[in-house]
């Protein structure tokens, strides 16, 4: 009798999925240096602007970022140090983090049958503006820009599956086209269960990016399984459907998921907030488009 | 295109050059949708004039009362088909009935004062 091969498990349909991704860019070094720097508690502001000012591009994004309408400073701020010092190291890292990202890929090729980049980076900046409404609303002032980061952030595993399996992302783009589905659907089907909220949480593994960022971009379309970050992912869970409701940039897909009862029920708003959280996404959103000067 | 002084923007025209500060930021790029927000915006920013694009003037340099009643009902039906189209699959769903009704709003808005 011939013996039948065993199914794979899903994390062995993971990896083998992950395995196919060659030349994964690795953590950009400015990252990995600011946070031991930041880290050590004897750290000035301008050691962090010392670091940063190394790195011309970065340092002119960054100038560009702290002085739009996006912070709003009355003031020009024209140094790093300076920027540093107001801002704050967790601010700043964020804004190095965003920076980094739109460097490493943001450069946009032509556009695919149902698939803009454009609009892709246009959606991820738009959830970031929505995310920053929705934690203000649930008084996370002092995290605000975490969560923008963290909403800009949330569809990364998308722009790898676009650029390092570039077959399989065209078979996605066909399958959403022809069953009109999620496109997170079609990923699960094409990549034999995986998706892009898996690949992303695998970079910012790689990267030994900050459990709580990694766990909002795993589980953003699971929030009820994130664990002690509950809040962040339902946070940003919600930007994602409210930013497509709104019909800002596009994910890829023509069709909209439903909010998770839990992410829900965690954030505990009541269906007149939806109302507000839309007005106050539209202003934020006016903001943010600064950041759609960094794609190239 | 033409130079015009700030205070005669109408919302909807559409830069036609950038607008830069004394440092040389560029403050608003070319084809930049004006609006009231941002005429205060630059206002405070001391800046005088900027150039418009005439004739690629967005559909909202009209004012909003210059839409007729058929056309907003017009524009009304397209949006709503839109989003029923795009929440078909979740309409069972308390929540998602909410957020469609107040993306409807959001995107009739929208239209009706300028481009998406």
């Amino acid at each position: 009798m011939t013996q039948q091969p065993s199914q794979p498990t899903a994390p062995d349909k993971f990896k083998r999925v992950v395995d196919r991704i060659v030349g994964l860019p690795t953590l950009p070094s400015i990252l990995e240096n600011m946070n031991k720097l930041i880290s050590n508690p004897r750290t000035s502001a301008k050691d962090v602007g010392r670091l940063i000012s190394n790195d011309p591009t970065i340092t002119a994004k960054i100038l560009r970022v702290v002085n739009s309408s996006f912070y709003g400073f009355s003031n020009r701020i024209s140094t790093i140090s300076h920027a540093v010092a107001i801002l704050g190291f967790n601010t700043i890292r964020s804004v190095v983090l965003s920076s980094t990202i739109f460097d490493t890929f943001g450069k946009v090729r032509p556009a695919l049958p149902g698939y803009d980049r454009r609009e892709f980076w246009k959606h991820s900046i738009a959830v970031g503006a929505c995310s920053k409404v929705i934690a203000g609303k649930l008084g996370q002032s002092a995290k605000l820009e975490e969560y923008f980061i963290s909403g800009l952030m949330h569809d990364i595993g998308k722009i790898i599956i676009d650029q390092y399996l570039a077959k399989e992302f065209e078979q996605i783009l066909e399958s959403v086209q022809a069953n009109d589905c999620l496109m997170l659907e079609a990923e699960r089907q094409v990549l034999g269960g995986v998706d892009h909220a898996d690949i992303g949480g695998m970079l910012m593994e790689r990267w030994g990016i900050s459990p709580g960022l990694t766990a909002v971009i795993r589980y953003h379309h699971k929030p009820d399984l994130a664990g002690q970050f509950a809040q962040e992912a339902a946070v940003v869970h919600l930007a994602d459907i409210v930013v497509r409701a709104m019909g800002i940039g596009s994910g890829g897909d023509r069709k909209i998921p439903a909010v998770h009862p839990a992410a829900w029920e965690t954030l505990g708003f009541g269906m007149k907030d939806l109302d507000s959280i839309i007005e106050y996404t539209d202003k934020e959103m006016e903001n943010a488009m600064v950041f759609m000067e960094f794609i190239k | 295109m033409r130079r015009i002084h700030i205070d005669k923007i109408q919302d909807g025209q559409i830069l036609a050059k950038p607008v830069v500060d004394d440092f040389s930021n560029v403050i608003l790029n070319t084809g930049f949708v004006l609006s009231r927000a941002w005429t205060d915006r630059l206002k405070l920013r001391k800046v005088e004039f900027i150039f418009v694009d005439d004739e690629a003037a967005s559909p909202s340099a009209a004012p909003a009362t210059a839409v007729s009643h058929e056309e907003k009902v017009k524009l009304a039906a397209e949006v709503s088909a839109a989003v029923t189209q795009q929440f078909s699959r979740v309409m069972n769903d308390e929540i998602m009935q909410v957020l469609a009704e107040a993306a409807k709003r959001y995107r009739l808005r929208k239209r009706l004062s300028g481009p998406a």
